[in-house]
C-alpha cells in the first residue's frame, strides 16, 4: 500500500482533492484515535481530527517526503490535540468512548466496556494514547512510535505499563 | 534467575503484547501450574485482552465510517458534522485557485512525467460514501454541480487548446468559472501565436468578474445565464447582443416538458441547446431525412437556436435529423419503425454535448508502446433514438502508443466501447473494451495487445492429394465459427492474425464429409492437417400420418457433434441438404461420423428442428410429419365468464418433454376480441401459453404437443385482489424517490452487477417510486419478494415481512478495495470477480451479485457496491476461449453493511509448472481433453460413520418405486440429514485450473505457498455410450501432492515452481482373457468369498440383479434356469453381488443382512450372494466396465479364473453359455 499512498500524497500536493479525500479515508481512524487519546471526548476528538486534516491539506505541499505522510499527519494530530488542551487549560476529567460503539450489535458485554472505559480514563495521557493507538492500529508498535515521534522501545515500555495498569485498575475495581 | 510472582506478572503483560520467547513461555507455564494467584491474574488479563480486542473491532468499523463521512464532506466542501460551523468551505474555495493551476498542469499532454502509473482512485473518491448520499444538503449538491460544470469546461478548454481554437477559448473564458479562466489564460500563453497573445492581453485587461456561483437553493441542474456568451465560440460573427435578447426563459419550449396539446400541425419545432448549460445554440447545421412530407433537406438554427420545419405529413414513418455544430459532438436523432418506433413529436429538443478531447495508451503484453494501432470509439446513444456521432471513426496510435480523439462529449458519463486493431496483434474488437469516460479524459485508458500468430491449414483427400477451394472455418468457440478462408491449389490456407490459445477448426469441401479439430495456437504449432473422406450417407423416408410418402420436404444437416455427446465439439456449419422426391425419399450424403443434427421441414407441417441421426450406425430413417396443429381458445373472466380484452400472450416452449415451459417474454403478443390462436409449428417442441391482462393475475396453460389437429382451451383469469403499496426509505428514514422496485414470484434469477440489476428477469415486474418514495404494484401470487437495487443502497423484503411493515429500508452497499499482485508485483489489467449470494429463506433461488473489476496500472481495484456478507473473490485467467472461464478463487471475505474493506490479494502467489507423462495413455492420438486443477491439501478428516438405519426386511423385494420412496423417507430422518449436512459441509477448496498444452506441460498462476493436491482426468471424447458421460470415458487420472515454498527473494517470484514430471494413472476397462480380480466381499453368513472357491468350473458373476433398478423377474428366472441346467454337473456356479450402496458401506448393519437373507429365501436363490466390503471405486477396471453397461451385467469367468465373456445380457445368456458349455453327450 505504501507506493499507492505516495502517489496519493503526490497528487494531493498537486491539488487533487480526491486524492486527499482518499488520504482522509485511510487515516481518519488513527488521527481520531490520537485525538481521542489526548482529549478523552469523542466530540472534541472528531472536531480536532477535522482540524488536523484541514491543516494537513493546507500544508501538504510542505511535506517533502510523501512516504512520511502517516507519521506527519499524526504528529499534527498530537500537536493539535495539545493546543486544544492548552486552549481549554485543563485536561478533560472524564474519558469516554464514542456512544456509537455501544450501540453496535456485537457489543454484548456493555458492563465490561464501561469498566474498561473507566480504567482507560484513569490513565495518564502518555500511557493512554499509545494504548489506544496500539489497539486500534493493528497492534503495530512501530506505527505508534512513528506517530508519536518516540522510539519503539519507549513505546513498548509505555504499552507494557499501560496494560499492566489497566489490569491493576480492573482488579481494584472488582475488589472494591 | 528465579521467577517470583512479580516477574511473572510482567511476563503476563508482555505476553499480551506479543508472543514470548520459547524459554520464557515455558517458564511462565511452569509457574502458572503451581501458582493459583498468578493463574487468576492471567485469567483476568486474558479477559481484559478479549474485551479490548472486541472493542477495537467495533471501534474500527466506527472509525472507517467516520473516515468515509469526513472524506465525503471534504469533497463536498461542506461540514462534517451539521452542528459545527462550516469548515471545509473556505479552504475549498481558497484552494480552488491552486487546484485549477494544478489541473492545468496535470492536463498538459506534453508533460513527460504523466504516465499511466499515476492514475489515482478516481472513481472511488468521486462517489461520496453511500451513507452520506441521502443526507446531502442542497448546498452540497450545488457545489457538486459547480464542480461538474468546471470539470466539463476544463475538458472543453483542453480540447480548444489542442485544436488551437483561440476564439472558442476566449468565449469559454467569458463564460467559465474561475478555474476555467485560469486554465484558459494558461493555454493561451502556451499557444503563443500573435493572435493568442492579443486575445490574452485583451482578456487580462477586461478582467470580467466571474459569473456568480449558483444560488444555494436552486436545485435545477441547468442554470441558464442570460448574460453569458454561448460556449460555441466561433459564433463571433453573431453579435453578442443576440444572447442578450434571449428572454428570461431562454429556450423556446421546455425540452423537459413537451406539451402535446400545443402542437401546430404541419410544423415541426426544433430547438438545439447546449446539453450542459441548457443554452440555445444558434447556427447549428440541420440535415433532415424523412419517408414523406418534407421538402427542406438542410437548414440552420436561428439566433435562438431554433428552426421550424414545415412538414406536409404529420406522422412520417421514418424521420431523421442530423445536427452539427463546430465545438459540439454531432448528434443524430431517428424515428424509425425498427430502431425507435415512437411517433415523431412535433417539438424536438436536441441537446448537443460540447466536444472534448480524450485519449489513451496501447501497450504490448511486455509493456512496450505500440504504434499504428487503429482505435475506434463506438458512437453511443444518449436517449432512445438519439446517438452521439463520434467522428472520425478511427484514430492511430503514435510511436509512444498514445492516441488522441477530438470530438468526444465533454459531459459523457456512460462507458464507451473502444476497439483496437493492429495487423500483427490479436484485435481487441467484437465488443471491444468498455472505457470509463474518466479514464479517457485523463488519457490513461490502457489497452494491452497480445501478439498474434499465423495458422497454416492443409486439406488433403484420403489419397493424400490436395483439395482446392475447401472452406476452413475457425473460431474460439465451436458453435461460432467464421468462414473466411479457402484453400489454394496446394490445399493450403493461411489464417492471420490468430490469437494464441485454443481454437476450433472445421473444414468443409464439396463431396467430402466435414472434419474438425481443436488446436492450441502458439509458436510451436506447425501446419494443421485435415484428411477428408467421403463420409457416410443417410436415407430418409418421410411419410404423412396415413403412411404415404411426402414430397418436397427439406432435410438439412446443420449441426454436427463429431465427438458425440461432448458438446464442446458442436460445430454449426451447414454441410449437407436434400429434398424428398415424390415417394418421400431423400438421401443426405457426405455426413461425418458422430451425431448429426438435421432440420426437417415442409410448409404447413410441424417441423423437426433438432432431429439427431448417427449415420455411422444407422443409415435409414423414417419420419412422420404431421400438419401443424393449432392451439386456440377464449380468455375469460373467472367470476363473470365474460371475455377479457385486450390481453397479452407469452409463448412458453418445452423442448425436453419436461411439462415445464420456458417462457419467452420477448415473444409477447397483444390479442383483442377475447380469443387467442397459436400454431403448433414444431413437432419436437411443446407449446404453452401464458396470458396477462391488466387487473388480473396471470394464467398459464399446460404444455401442448402437435398432434396435427386443432386443440381448444379456454383460459380463465382471476381478478387481481389488491395492489401492494409500500414506501422505500433511505438510511436516514427519509423516503427515496425515483428508484425501481422489483417484484418476483417465479424464483427469477436476478443478476446484479455493480449494484444494478443488469436485465429485468422475465416475468418480474417493476415500478418506480414517486416523489414521496411510494410505489404501487399489482398483486402477485405468494410467495413473492421485493427488491430494490440502487446506486445508493439496496433493500429486500419477502411477502411475510412486507405485509407486516410495507416499508423497504435501503441499506448501504459494502465496499472492497485493494491491490492485486502476481509474482509479488502489483499486476495491472487483471480481471477480478467479486461475487456474493443473497440467500432467501422462503424462495429457492438466491440472487447472485457479481462485480467484475480490472486492476489499474498499479494493480489496484475497487468495488463500490457489494451485498454485505460473504464475498468470494476470484481472478479470471486470460483465456481465448469464450466458453471456458478459468477462474482462480483467491479468497473469501466477510463484509459488513456499509463497511469498506482493504485487502491485498495474491501477494504471495507463485507460478507452478510441470509436465504430465501422457505417452502411455495417449498412444499418439490427439484431441483428448485434459482437465487439471490444483487444490489446497486439507488434512483428511476421519470419515463420518454412516448413521445406523433400519432397512425394511422386504426392501430387496420392493418395486423400484417403492424402494425409491423408502430411500426418500430414510433421507428425511434427522440422523441422515445430519450425516449429509456434515459430509456436504466440506468447505469449497481453493481451486486453480491449470492450462494444459497438447504436449502435457501445464501452468498455473498465483498459487500461494502451501501444500496442494494436483488432480485431473484425461478424457477421450467419442468413446462415450449414451447417458454415461465423462465419468466412464476417462483414460487416465492424475493425482499427486506438491508443496509451494514461500518465495524468499524477489527473484524467486520470477522463477516458477517446477513440480516436474507427473505420471498419469491409466484408467481402463476389462478385456477378455484377463484374470478377473473379485472385490473383497462376504456372503450372507459373513464368510469371505474368494474366486479360488470356484476354480474348476465356470462362474457367472451377476452384478446388479439384486439392486432394484435392474431387477427383472424374467432375467432372474433365466439365470435360475441356466443354474439348474449346468450346476448339477458341477460345470457352472453363480455369484450375485449386491451393489446396494447402503449394504456396501454398512455390511455390518444387521437389518441389511436380514433383508438380503429374506430376499434369498423368498426368491429361493440357491447360490451365494456377496456383499461388498468397500465402497465402489470407479478407478477400478471392473467397475468401469460394469457401469458402462446400461443394465444388469453378467460376467462369465472360466475355470482358470479368466474373463471369458463380459456384459452378457439375460436374453443372450443361454446362447453365450452354449458356446462355453456344450451340451453333454447323453449318458447311454
Amino acid at each position: 500500500m505504501a507506493a499507492a499512498e505516495d502517489n496519493l500524497v503526490q497528487q494531493a500536493q498537486q491539488g487533487s482533492r480526491q486524492a486527499y479525500a482518499d488520504l482522509i479515508r485511510r487515516h481518519f481512524g488513527s488521527v481520531y484515535m490520537v485525538c481521542l487519546g489526548y482529549l478523552g471526548n469523542p466530540a472534541d476528538a472528531e472536531d480536532t481530527a477535522q482540524e488536523v486534516f484541514l491543516k494537513g491539506y493546507m500544508k501538504i505541499r510542505t511535506l517533502r517526503r510523501p512516504e512520511q505522510f502517516e507519521g506527519w499527519i499524526r504528529r499534527i494530530a498530537r500537536n493539535e490535540s495539545r493546543n486544544f488542551l492548552r486552549r481549554r487549560r485543563k485536561e478533560t476529567s472524564l474519558f469516554a468512548f464514542p456512544a456509537e460503539i455501544f450501540a453496535a450489535k456485537d457489543c454484548s458485554e456493555t458492563s465490561s466496556y464501561e469498566e474498561l472505559q473507566t480504567a482507560i480514563a484513569a490513565m495518564p495521557a502518555d500511557l493512554r494514547v499509545p494504548l489506544l493507538m496500539y489497539y486500534f492500529d493493528g497492534r503495530r508498535a512501530e506505527h505508534v512510535a512513528r506517530a508519536l515521534g518516540v522510539s519503539r522501545l519507549s513505546i513498548y515500555r509505555r504499552l507494557k505499563e499501560a496494560v499492566g495498569l489497566l489490569g491493576e485498575v480492573l482488579r481494584k475495581g472488582r475488589e472494591g | 534467575m528465579k521467577y517470583i510472582c512479580r516477574d511473572i506478572c510482567e511476563l503476563l503483560t508482555e505476553r499480551l503484547l506479543g508472543p514470548l520467547a520459547p524459554a520464557q513461555q515455558e517458564r511462565l507455564e511452569r509457574h502458572l501450574e503451581g501458582c493459583s494467584a498468578c493463574r487468576q491474574i492471567a485469567q483476568q488479563l486474558e479477559k481484559q485482552q478479549k474485551c479490548l480486542e472486541q472493542w477495537s473491532g467495533t471501534m474500527r468499523t466506527f472509525l472507517i465510517k467516520k473516515g468515509e463521512q469526513a472524506a465525503a464532506a471534504f469533497l463536498a466542501g461542506g461540514p462534517i458534522r451539521q452542528s459545527r460551523p462550516l469548515r471545509w468551505g473556505w479552504v475549498v474555495s481558497a484552494a480552488a485557485v491552486v487546484m485549477a493551476g494544478a489541473a492545468i498542469w496535470l492536463m498538459q499532454p506534453s508533460r513527460k512525467d504523466i504516465d499511466f502509473q499515476q492514475e489515482p482512485f478516481k472513481r472511488i473518491v468521486s462517489e461520496p460514501a453511500p451513507s452520506d448520499r441521502f443526507s446531502a444538503v442542497p448546498v452540497v449538491q450545488n457545489q457538486n454541480h459547480l464542480e461538474e460544470q468546471t470539470k466539463i469546461q476544463l475538458r472543453q478548454a483542453q480540447y480548444f487548446f489542442e485544436t488551437k481554437n483561440i476564439p472558442a477559448l476566449a468565449a469559454l473564458y467569458r463564460a467559465g468559472t474561475e478555474p476555467t479562466r485560469l486554465a484558459v489564460l494558461d493555454y493561451l500563453a502556451q499557444i503563443n501565436t500573435p493572435e493568442a497573445r492579443r486575445v490574452l492581453e485583451d482578456l487580462q485587461k477586461q478582467s470580467v468578474p466571474p459569473p456568480p456561483p449558483a444560488e444555494p437553493n436552486q436545485h435545477s441542474a441547468i442554470v441558464p445565464r442570460a448574460d453569458s456568451v454561448p460556449a460555441a465560440a466561433e459564433e463571433q460573427t453573431e453579435p453578442p447582443a443576440a444572447a442578450a435578447v434571449v428572454p428570461a426563459r431562454p429556450v423556446w419550449f421546455d425540452p423537459n416538458a413537451v406539451d402535446a396539446d400545443n402542437w401546430r400541425t404541419g410544423v415541426l419545432g426544433i430547438q438545439v441547446v447546449d446539453a450542459v448549460t441548457g443554452e440555445p445554440i444558434p447556427g447549428a447545421e440541420l440535415k433532415f431525412d424523412a419517408s414523406e412530407g418534407i421538402s427542406t433537406r438542410q437548414a440552420r438554427t436561428n439566433q435562438f437556436g431554433r428552426y421550424e420545419l414545415t412538414i406536409s405529413s404529420s406522422k412520417p414513418r421514418f424521420f431523421r435529423i442530423e445536427v452539427r455544430k463546430k465545438s459540439y459532438v454531432p448528434k443524430l436523432l431517428m424515428w424509425t419503425p425498427d430502431i425507435h418506433p415512437a411517433e415523431v413529436p412535433l417539438q424536438i429538443a436536441v441537446r448537443m454535448s460540447p466536444a472534448a478531447s480524450v485519449g489513451g495508451l496501447v501497450r504490448t503484453v511486455e509493456g512496450e508502446p505500440l504504434e499504428g494501432v487503429r482505435i475506434r470509439l463506438d458512437s453511443f446513444g444518449t436517449a432512445p433514438g438519439e446517438t452521439c456521432l463520434l467522428e472520425p471513426r478511427e484514430v492511430l496510435t503514435d510511436h509512444d502508443g498514445r492516441w488522441v480523439f477530438h470530438g468526444f462529449p465533454a459531459d459523457a458519463k456512460e462507458n464507451v466501447f473502444c476497439s483496437a486493431v493492429h495487423p500483427d496483434y490479436v484485435p481487441v474488437e467484437r465488443f471491444g473494451l468498455s472505457a470509463a469516460p474518466e479514464s479517457l479524459f485523463s488519457r490513461q485508458f490502457l489497452i494491452v495487445m497480445k501478439r498474434a500468430h499465423t495458422l497454416s491449414v492443409r486439406v488433403l483427400n484420403s489419397d493424400g492429394n490436395p483439395i482446392e477451394e475447401a472452406v476452413v472455418w475457425m473460431g474460439s468457440y465451436p458453435a461460432l465459427l467464421r468462414s473466411e478462408y479457402k484453400t489454394d491449389r496446394q490445399g493450403v490456407c493461411k489464417i492471420s492474425p490468430c490469437p494464441p490459445g485454443t481454437a476450433y477448426l472445421a473444414v468443409t469441401a464439396e463431396g467430402f464429409a466435414p472434419s474438425g479439430q481443436k488446436v492450441f495456437i502458439d509458436d510451436s504449432l506447425g501446419e494443421v492437417l485435415f484428411e477428408l473422406t467421403s463420409g457416410f450417407s443417410a436415407v430418409f423416408q418421410v411419410v404423412d400420418s396415413r403412411g404415404s410418402g411426402l414430397s418436397g420436404v427439406k432435410i438439412e444437416a446443420y449441426e454436427w457433434r463429431f465427438a458425440k455427446s461432448a458438446s464442446e465439439y458442436r460445430l454449426l456449419v451447414p454441410f449437407s441438404s436434400s429434398v424428398t422426391d415424390a415417394q418421400g425419399a431423400a438421401v443426405l450424403k457426405n455426413l461425418p461420423a458422430g451425431k448429426v443434427v438435421c432440420r426437417i421441414a415442409k410448409r404447413d407441417f410441424a417441423s423437426y428442428e433438432n432431429f439427431c441421426i448417427e449415420p455411422e450406425q444407422s443409415s435409414r430413417y423414417e419420419i412422420v410429419l404431421l400438419p401443424a396443429g393449432k392451439l386456440t381458445g377464449r380468455v375469460l373472466d373467472a367470476q363473470t365468464g365474460l371475455p377479457v380484452e385486450p390481453f397479452t400472450l407469452i409463448d412458453g416452449y418445452d423442448r425436453e418433454n419436461q411439462e415445464k415451459p420456458v417462457w419467452q417474454p420477448h415473444l409477447r403478443k397483444e390479442f383483442s376480441g377475447g380469443r387467442y390462436e397459436k400454431v403448433l409449428y414444431r413437432q419436437d417442441v411443446g407449446l404453452a401459453v401464458r396470458i396477462e391482462a391488466d387487473g388480473y393475475l396471470p394464467a398459464e396453460s399446460r404444455v401442448y404437443w402437435n398432434e396435427g389437429k386443432e386443440v381448444a382451451e379456454d383460459i380463465y383469469l382471476q381478478k387481481d385482489a389488491s395492489a401492494l403499496v409500500g414506501t422505500v426509505m433511505g438510511p436516514n428514514s427519509l423516503p427515496v424517490s425515483s428508484v425501481s422496485v422489483y417484484i418476483d414470484n417465479h424464483n427469477s434469477h436476478f443478476i446484479i452487477q455493480d449494484g444494478r440489476i443488469l436485465q429485468q428477469p422475465p416475468l418480474t415486474h417493476s415500478v418506480r417510486t414517486d416523489s414521496e418514495g411510494r410505489f404501487v404494484l399489482s398483486a402477485v401470487e405468494k410467495p413473492y419478494r421485493l427488491l430494490v437495487c440502487e446506486k445508493d443502497g439496496w433493500a429486500m423484503a419477502e411477502d411475510s415481512f412486507f405485509e407486516k411493515e410495507p416499508v423497504l429500508h435501503l441499506q448501504p452497499w459494502s465496499r472492497v478495495e485493494g491491490r492485486f499482485f502476481v509474482q509479488n508485483k502489483p499486476s495491472p489489467n487483471q480481471i477480478l470477480i467479486f461475487s456474493c449470494l443473497v440467500e432467501s429463506d422462503t424462495l429457492q433461488k438466491a440472487w447472485s451479485s457479481s462485480y467484475r473489476v480490472t486492476t489499474d496500472a498499479q494493480g489496484r481495484f475497487f468495488c463500490l457496491r457489494l451485498f454485505p456478507g460473504q464475498i468470494t473473490i476470484s481472478r479470471l485467467l486470460p483465456s481465448d476461449e469464450i466458453d471456458k472461464i478459468n477462474s482462480v478463487q483467491l479468497t473469501k471475505i466477510q463484509v459488513e453493511p456499509g463497511q469498506t474493506v482493504f485487502i491485498e490479494l495474491g501477494k504471495e502467489g507463485r507460478r507452478v509448472t510441470g509436465r504430465l507423462r501422457l505417452t502411455e495413455i495417449m498412444q499418439g492420438r490427439s484431441g483428448e481433453h485434459i482437465s487439471l486443477s490444483i487444490q489446497a491439501s486439507v488434512p483428511q478428516a476421519e470419515p463420518e460413520p454412516f448413521p445406523d438405519f433400519e432397512m425394511p426386511v422386504d426392501s430387496f423385494l420392493m418395486m423400484p418405486e417403492e424402494q425409491q420412496q423408502w430411500i426418500a423417507d430414510l433421507m428425511k430422518m434427522p440422523q441422515m440429514k445430519a450425516y449429509y449436512q456434515k459430509t456436504d459441509q466440506t468447505e469449497e477448496p481453493f481451486l486453480i485450473e491449470a492450462e494444459v498444452r497438447a504436449d502435457g506441460t501445464f501452468i498455473a498462476d498465483g498459487v500461494p505457498p502451501g501444500s496442494y493436491i494436483l488432480s485431473g482426468t484425461v478424457h477421450r471424447p467419442g468413446a462415450v455410450r449414451d447417458s454415461v458421460e465423462w465419468h466412464f470415458q476417462s483414460l487416465g487420472k492424475i493425482h499427486t501432492v506438491f508443496e509451494v515454498p514461500p518465495a524468499v527473494s524477489e527473484e524467486d517470484y520470477e522463477k516458477p515452481v517446477d513440480i516436474g514430471e507427473i505420471a498419469v494413472k491409466p484408467l481402463r476397462e476389462l478385456t477378455r482373457g484377463e484374470p478377473l480380480e473379485l472385490p473383497a466381499m462376504q456372503d450372507l453368513q459373513e464368510h469371505p468369498i474368494l474366486l479360488s472357491d470356484y476354480t474348476g468350473c465356470y462362474l457367472l458373476v451377476d452384478f446388479g440383479m439384486i439392486s432394484a433398478p435392474y431387477q427383472s423377474e424374467k432375467a432372474f428366472e433365466e439365470l435360475k434356469r441356466m443354474y439348474r441346467l449346468h450346476h448339477p454337473s458341477g460345470r457352472l456356479d453363480v455369484l450375485s453381488v449386491c451393489l446396494e450402496p447402503f449394504a456396501a458401506y454398512e455390511r455390518r448393519n444387521a437389518s441389511v443382512l436380514k433383508a438380503l437373507r429374506h430376499f434369498s429365501e423368498k426368491k429361493q436363490i440357491p447360490w451365494k450372494i456377496g456383499l461388498l466390503l468397500s465402497p465402489l471405486d470407479f478407478d477400478v477396471a471392473l467397475y468401469r466396465t460394469l457401469f458402462a453397461a446400461p443394465g444388469p451385467s453378467l460376467f462369465l469367468v472360466d475355470p482358470q479364473g479368466r474373463l471369458a465373456a463380459m456384459d452378457i445380457s439375460p436374453e443372450k445368456l443361454e446362447e453365450t453359455l452354449a458356446r462355453y458349455l456344450p451340451a453333454e453327450p447323453e449318458n447311454p
